[in-house]
């Protein structure tokens, strides 16, 4: 009884354990440039005052923006300006959390290397550039992980 | 009422703690009660007695000195307090009437941690540690495992969770 009871017990907890593979996962990586002053891109109004608490930049204009379901446990690359790259191996997800590898390259350089977990659906940002003391512009990546 | 109902409420009756129709009843049958109506007369007389008593020794205490010694301590807080205040404006610090409210703050956190299931803590440094998965998550809550690389920083905004690892770097030839 207790054997069985245990067998249950082990069944069930790495049936609910057991990462969401199955569902695929959609990235979207946005590049945006991001300078001191100028128009900003309507489609980051409502994100361009955390955008600007967080970069110190006023004007955010999107460059480049690319949606694509990736495979679990597969790379995938995301061209950027300037001949950079975002290269990302999503290895699993637990629950509504998806892990992923990602990698901010320039080159052959790798300017972050980073394992991280994203709440589906959630915006993560990545940026490249001087302070804006110091800076004409920067860089910002935004990468968004669901899984749907 | 009978007797021995009367003799279990007589300080009351004396004190005029009951309610006016039990006060009435006593009072009714100790008028034409005589063992009742002494024994009401007695614990009256005890009362005067021990009020005269009290009286008396109040009389005899010399409070002349009291309130000086009373001003003397209140001012000797207040400039305590004072410095107190200055030195920690002075060192940047909150004044020291704030522990009150901290001390409640504190209790209100213990309380909401014994109440509420001590959930996993969110990763917030770059160190390499196990996935943990924190109570209340924000829509762009982050959690970072592992971070390399040179120069580099990371911001996070407190009302969204929303994260930005930042590269100190030159973004020249970019080809916008």
């Amino acid at each position: 009884m207790v054997t069985r009871a245990l067998a249950l017990a082990l069944t069930a907890s790495s049936l609910c354990l057991r990462p969401a593979l199955a569902d695929p996962l959609q990235i979207q990586v946005t590049s945006v440039r991001a300078a001191e002053s100028g128009p900003s891109d309507p489609q980051l109004v409502s994100l361009r005052p955390r955008l600007r608490r967080l970069v110190g930049y006023r004007a955010f204009q999107i460059v480049n923006q690319e949606v694509r379901t990736c495979d679990w446990r597969s790379e995938a690359r995301f061209a950027l300006p300037g001949g950079r790259h975002l290269q990302l191996l999503p290895k699993g997800a637990d629950d509504d959390v998806v892990n992923m590898q990602v990698r901010l390259l320039e080159g052959r350089r790798r300017l972050v290397d980073t394992n991280v977990r994203v709440v589906s659906g959630g915006t993560m940002m990545f940026g490249v550039g001087r302070d804006p003391r110091i800076g004409d512009s920067a860089l910002i990546i935004l990468l968004k992980a669901d899984m749907k | 009422m009978t007797c021995d109902e009367v003799g279990t409420l007589i300080d009351a009756f004396v004190d005029t703690e009951l309610p006016s129709a039990t006060l009435l009843e006593v009072a009714c049958h100790a008028g034409h009660c005589a063992r009742c109506e002494r024994a009401v007369q007695d614990v009256l007389a005890i009362r005067e007695v021990l009020v005269a008593d009290v009286d008396r020794q109040v009389e005899g205490l010399d409070l002349s000195g009291v309130w000086s010694h009373v001003d003397a301590a209140i001012a000797r807080t207040e400039g305590q307090a004072h410095w107190r205040q200055r030195g920690d404006a002075k060192r940047g610090r909150l004044p020291r009437s704030i522990p009150v409210w901290g001390s409640i703050a504190a209790i209100a956190a213990g309380a909401a941690l014994y109440v509420r299931p001590i959930g996993p803590v969110a990763v917030t440094n770059p160190a390499p540690s196990a996935v943990r998965v924190a109570s209340k998550r924000l829509p762009n809550h982050v959690y970072i495992d592992r971070l390399a690389g040179k120069d580099i920083a990371l911001r996070r905004e407190a009302k969204s969770g929303t994260t930005i690892i930042w590269v100190n770097h030159e973004v020249e030839g970019s080809g916008w």
